[in-house]
Formats: structure tokens, sequence, C-alpha cells
């Protein structure tokens, strides 16, 4: 059974889908100018506080999401978790990435885990860079990306 | 009579109440960083025992520098017993370079079977208990496997805290055959760890 709840602190919108009691997705997106954030979970609650808190410069501990890695292929779930663990003000290419995950040269697969990957933001693939210095992609836009990255920067330097 | 039957009834049930809990013995980590209670009567494994136990190709001299170094972070307790690695017995690890988070701590308890079961070869894997206490930190985990070193189905218990340092891991072992006596007290051994201030974990943002 899916559930969604929309939590809004502009400019930036998620879009919450459960299955059951488990979070299967998070959409990130620019919030619209009708967008109203509309918790309906404690969790949703606790990601609304965290994400104004984020959006407002400071430096946030995300609520810890109900999410199933079992569903996972063994190599996602270690992409993920090592993902997890860039901390907000640093960044590291696909290649770093993949060599923290034991697997150097497997950039591309790690670049193909990021762009599923189902929790953006919390699970923070906008801190993952083409190689060169690049952006690289981003799924809700490479526009976003940079001003995530603009906005971390910022919170961790002040 | 009946008076008396339930005079007895009462005193019985009164000194259930009051009886302590099986008596432990306290163990704190070198530097103070942490420290739990151990099950009373039960011995420090030495540290180059755990060294090489956990690095069983070693065949070169460990140094007592890198002793020192492993020292820091791993801890052991047994029965005393002939031999060190006797069921049952008790394995501390803290992790020193990882910086972790909940989230994390929550993924461990999520795979914890899957992971365990991997790591068992999956043989007589038996899943038994886990349970993930977030306002604590610390999610823990219980199977029972066949153990081809033992030669016989261990059941284990792994607690893992979340710490500013990384996880910190208390694992029992004992033979399927005296899990139910050993149980109780090892899994009081297991929970009762209490962190430093400096090794608690502090959310981010709160720094």
């Amino acid at each position: 059974m899916s559930a969604t709840e929309i939590i809004v602190a502009k400019p930036l919108a998620l879009h919450l889908t459960w299955d059951g009691d488990t979070l299967d997705s998070i959409g990130l997106r620019w919030a619209g100018d009708a967008d109203v954030s509309a918790p309906r979970t404690g969790l949703g609650r606790e990601l609304a506080e965290a994400l104004t808190r984020y959006v407002a410069g400071e430096r946030v501990e995300w609520p810890v999401l109900p999410v199933d890695l079992s569903r996972l292929a063994p190599f996602h779930r270690v992409v993920l978790k090592e993902l997890y663990r860039i901390p907000a003000g640093q960044s590291l290419s696909y290649g770093q990435l993949a060599e923290r995950c034991g697997s150097p040269k497997a950039a591309r697969a790690v670049g193909q885990v990021m762009a599923k990957n189902p929790w953006p933001l919390v699970f923070p693939c906008h801190r993952v860079l083409a190689s060169g210095g690049g952006l690289g992609g981003f799924g809700p836009g490479v526009e976003m990306k940079k001003w995530l990255l603009d906005l971390e920067r910022r919170s961790c330097a002040g | 009579m009946k008076r008396i039957l339930s005079f007895f009834a009462m005193l019985a049930l009164l000194t259930g109440l009051a009886a302590p809990a099986q008596a432990q013995q306290s163990a704190s980590a070198p530097d103070r960083s942490f420290s739990l209670t151990i099950p009373s009567g039960w011995v420090a494994i030495p540290p180059l025992e755990l060294y090489l136990f956990e690095h069983p190709g070693r065949t070169a001299p460990v140094t007592p520098e890198e002793l020192a170094e492993f020292r820091k972070t791993r801890m052991g307790f047994q029965r005393p017993a002939d031999a060190w690695f006797t069921l049952p017995y008790m394995i501390v690890r803290l992790e020193t370079d990882k910086k972790r988070g909940p989230q994390e701590l929550f993924m461990d308890h999520v795979l914890a079977e899957k992971d365990s079961e991997a790591g068992s070869g999956g043989e007589g894997y038996r899943f038994r208990e886990k349970d993930h206490l977030p306002t604590k930190r610390l999610h823990y985990y219980k199977d029972v496997s066949y153990s081809a070193a033992q030669g016989r189905k261990v059941a284990m218990g792994v607690y893992t805290y979340l710490t500013s340092r990384g996880f910190l891991r208390v694992a029992w072992f004992v033979g399927e055959n005296e899990l139910r006596s050993y149980e109780p007290t090892l899994h009081q051994s297991a929970m009762s760890v209490k962190l430093s201030p400096e090794l608690e974990y502090v959310p981010e943002g709160k720094k």
C-alpha cells in the first residue's frame, strides 16, 4: 500500500512515497509557488523541520529514514553506505567513491547508483562530482546540484 | 494453613524480586573511553591472544607498538578455562576512523540478518532476535550457526553502539547447548556499555 506526502521549505520540495512503514523514495525538486508543506507522518514532520533549517544554511542531521536496503543489490548497498558518509561541505568524484567502496574501477557503476538513488539529499548524491572537477549529472537538475553544494559550503564555512 | 502458605508465597515472590541480577564486575577500556560490566569471575583475554585470533595468518612477531595500538580498541573476556577462546567468551571492538551516523546504525540493523548469514556461510544458520533502540543509539542481533572452528553450533549476539569514532561492537559467543543458562548474563553485559563524554555520539549541528 503506497502513500505520499509533500514537504516544502522553499526553494526545495520533497515528495515522500511510502510503502507501508518503509520509505520507498524521496522525490527532490524545486518548490512551485502553489506547493504547501503537508507532512502527515512523524518522519515527515521531522524532515520538514530539518529541511527548514537546512535551507536556512544550518548544518543538520537528517532524521533516520526507514529504508529497506535489503531489496538492493550488494554493490548498490555498499555504495549507498559510503555515500552516506560524505559530510556536508565535502565532495568526492565517482572514481573516489568507487575506491572507497573497494572497487576502484567501478566509477561508471557508481554513477549508475547515483542516478538511481531513491533518497537524494539524505543520501547525498549531490556531493559526488565528475572526475575533472565538473558537476556531473543530477536527477533534479545540475542547477540544483550547484545550489546545494554552495549552500553546504557556506554552512560549513560559517 | 492457608495463611502460612500465602505468607511463603509472598516471601518467595519478594525474595525473587529482591534477588540481585547475576553478579557482574566492571571493565574499562585502557583509555577509559568506555566501560561495561562482565560476568563475575570472568577473566580478560590477553591482547596478544586477541591480536592473533583476529590475524590468524600472522607469522611475524607482533611489535609492542602494534600491540599497544591494538589494545586501545579491543577487549576480550571469557570464563576461566585451559585455553583462550573457549566458549563462552566476549569480544569488544571499537572503530576509530569512521564517521558514522544514526542512519547507518539503522541500515546496519536492517541488514544484520543478511550480513550475518552471508558471513556464516549459511550452514546451520538460524536467526533468533534483533532490535533497534534509536534513543540509546544501539542495535543488537542474535543468531545461531555452525562453527567449523568449534565443531558445533554456536550462538552469537552482536550489540552495536554508535559513537563519535564509529561503531562500538560487543559480541558474545556461547555453545548452543549452554545458551539458556548464559544468555541473560551476556545480554546484560552487552547492554551495559557506558561511553565517556568524548566517545558519546554528538548529532551534526550540535557540536
